[in-house]
């Protein structure tokens, strides 16, 4: 029993990243239907920045972070506006591969920056890392930060989109991207502003793992990426509470699959629960069937 | 240039008097000198160089020189197929070294069984590289022997229970695999093996399943990129002996793990240059007396090591390649500047294995283990 809770704190923790990083697959695609497979070069960018400001310019977590995540926002957006936006009416395939160049590319890019090895990554000044023990369950206080700090993210950003202006702007166009438009939103704000929220909260998630795990390195974001694009297919593309319980499922699941079948499937384990979806509830737990129009 | 012409033709001369051959003897090199690998090919060369000189300023084999026909493998598998090929061929030298990688010695091992000569590799670590009927040695222990002696320093410690924690690799698998088979023997219980894709950061998964069988030591096959292992250890109180086996003996890893790695063992190749080996030392001495100012690499160490058990073999046996083959089987307890060289029946070499703990931040070494 014991065994199975701290799997669980395990996957939880992990799995609020992961829910962190699905966040911006999932809204991308709620709006311009396709899958930003640079997404988790993006969260690595994150990472790597945080590691620069910290360690290299000697910035406080408290400054370096916020920083960090507008650097990372307005990355995000740049990239919209080379690489996608010229190619919005383009054939869907378009986009997506070049997504996938975007991802090679700055993956690339970053070990040509900083090289390959993994950098340590520092722990922010302020905190004091405690271990407590619950009953057998060890809680590493990091854990807690990570878990709360997503928590107060995605509850933030389900306010956002449900009650300004802007959130309510990207609904509709969510709804209808011709119609939108016409009601006097400007669809290329939305979709920056898209991009930029989801950017900067795919950098937090990079800070975030740099600091419990250490370390950050060029190809940190490629296996996260592509397990919190499961994750939101899990979820219901294109809804972010659905992202959020996708995002914690697959990492329980992903410790629990490790744990009790056995830890060469880890990695497999969310890719697993992708075919399986696929198979038999293409539109994921909170996501609704829609018909394709024609 | 004279005076070789005039060592040339006293050579001949004495030759066609004597009628025996006191020519030099010739040993055909593969190395990789070009291309990615090219710094192993390179210092190799340093390490042989060295070799040669001890060897061949003491006299050489019965009075005979070693000389060398360095083909250079460029880094390629192919290109190193066929320069075995060619000095086997049409240099018509039966006495080979090299090549580097080991693919590239299982791909000649063909041609060297069929030609009846003698491949001597000293950094080739597959464990399927040697064999000594097709005449194919070698001078660095198999990937997988460390396994054996991290079996025995759990013994020694006084460990009953031991998991293992390994990179999902070839390489891992095989040391873990040689780990427990010689744990199990030594009356070890190894009741978990869990393993771990490269590059992964996250551990608490496969340690959380390890604690739960209250295990009081843990064997890991792991690279400096793993300071999580001992760090996770720490954070879910594991309270194990923590045994790494050679990749965990890298000063940037306990730089990154810091006080989570104090007590914990690993284990190494008995390569390093404060080594107590009077064979390392010697062989320090001479490389920075031929190369000042030079850092010594563990490759050039490889380099003369397998030279010098060529033509201690020779010295023994023989220079036909067939009395070579005789001459390595005979060679036990050799001093060597990685350690002594034990040649298996095989083919394979028995090595002894550096142990260190860390104390106080640092490696400190406590003892070799065979």
């Amino acid at each position: 029993m014991t065994e199975f809770l701290q799997q669980l704190v395990n996957g939880i923790t992990v799995g609020s990243v992961y829910a962190l990083i699905a966040l911006g697959y999932t809204m991308v695609y709620g709006i311009l239907m396709f899958i930003n497979f640079a997404h988790g070069e993006i969260y690595m960018a994150g990472g790597f920045i945080g590691w620069y400001l910290m360690t290299q310019l000697g910035l406080p977590f408290l400054v370096a972070t916020p920083v960090t995540v507008l650097l990372v926002a307005f990355m995000g957006v740049v990239i919209e506006k080379i690489a996608y936006r010229p190619l919005r009416h383009a054939s869907r395939l378009g986009p997506l591969i070049t997504a996938i160049g975007v991802s090679i590319f700055l993956q690339n890019l970053a070990a040509a920056i900083f090289g390959t090895d993994p950098r340590p990554f520092p722990l922010p000044e302020f905190l004091e890392r405690n271990i407590y023990e619950v009953g057998g369950v060890i809680l590493d206080s990091l854990q807690i930060y990570i878990f709360a700090l997503s928590i107060v993210i995605m509850i933030g950003l389900d306010l956002y989109v449900n009650h300004t202006r802007m959130g309510k702007a990207m609904r509709a166009t969510k709804i209808n991207k011709q119609v939108a438009p016409l009601m006097g939103i400007n669809l290329d704000t939305v979709i920056s502003l898209v991009f930029a929220i989801g950017s900067g909260i795919a950098a937090l998630g990079g800070i975030m793992v740099g600091t419990y795990y250490n370390s950050v390195y060029p190809t940190m974001g490629f296996i996260p990426g592509l397990v919190a694009f499961t994750a939101a297919v899990l979820g219901g593309i294109g809804n972010i509470r659905g992202a959020m319980i996708g995002g914690m499922l697959i990492g329980i699941l992903e410790n629990l699959g490790a744990g009790y079948i056995s830890s060469g499937f880890k990695q497999g384990i969310a890719f697993f629960v992708l075919i399986f979806l696929l198979l038999f509830r293409q539109e994921g737990i909170l996501g609704k069937a829609e018909r394709e129009k024609v | 240039m004279k005076k070789i012409l005039v060592f040339l033709l006293c050579l001949t001369f004495s030759l066609g008097l004597a009628g025996v051959s006191q020519a030099d003897i010739k040993i055909g090199c593969a190395l990789p000198m070009t291309g990615g690998i090219a710094f192993v090919g390179e210092a190799m060369m340093q390490g042989i160089e060295v070799a040669l000189d001890e060897i061949n300023g003491a006299g050489g084999i019965n009075g005979q020189r070693i000389v060398l026909q360095l083909e250079d493998t460029k880094s390629d598998p192919k290109e190193a197929n066929n320069a075995v090929a060619k000095l086997l061929e049409v240099d018509k030298i039966k006495i080979l070294y090299g090549p580097a990688r080991s693919g590239s010695v299982l791909a000649s091992k063909p041609l060297v069984a069929k030609a009846g000569a003698v491949l001597m590799t000293s950094v080739s670590t597959h464990p399927d590289v040697p064999g000594a009927d097709q005449g194919v040695f070698r001078t660095c222990p198999s990937d997988a022997a460390q396994g054996v002696v991290g079996a025995k320093l759990a013994k020694d410690l006084g460990l009953k229970k031991v998991a293992a924690l390994f990179e999902n690799s070839d390489y891992g698998k095989g040391l873990a695999d040689v780990f427990a088979k010689e744990a199990k023997a030594l009356g070890i219980d190894v009741p978990i093996m869990e393993k771990f894709a490269p590059q992964d950061q996250d551990f608490r998964t496969q340690l959380t399943k390890i604690k739960g069988k209250k295990v009081d030591g843990l064997y890991v096959v792991a690279t400096s990129e793993t300071p999580n292992i001992y760090k996770q250890a720490g954070l879910l109180k594991l309270n194990a002996t923590i045994i790494g086996a050679e990749g965990t003996k890298d000063p940037k890893l306990l730089e990154r793990g810091g006080e989570s790695m104090e007590g914990t063992y690993a284990t190494s190749p008995p390569f390093w240059e404060e080594s107590p080996d009077p064979g390392t030392q010697k062989f320090i001495k001479a490389f920075n007396a031929k190369y000042p100012g030079q850092a010594v690499r563990m490759f050039a160490a490889q380099g003369y090591d397998g030279m010098i058990a060529l033509a201690e073999a020779m010295k023994r046996k023989g220079t036909d390649p067939m009395q070579i083959r005789q001459g390595l089987l005979t060679l036990k307890d050799f001093p060597a500047a990685t350690g002594s060289i034990t040649m298996l029946p095989n083919g394979d070499v028995q090595k002894p294995f550096a142990v260190f703990k860390v104390e106080g931040g640092k490696y400190v070494f406590k003892k070799f283990m065979k």
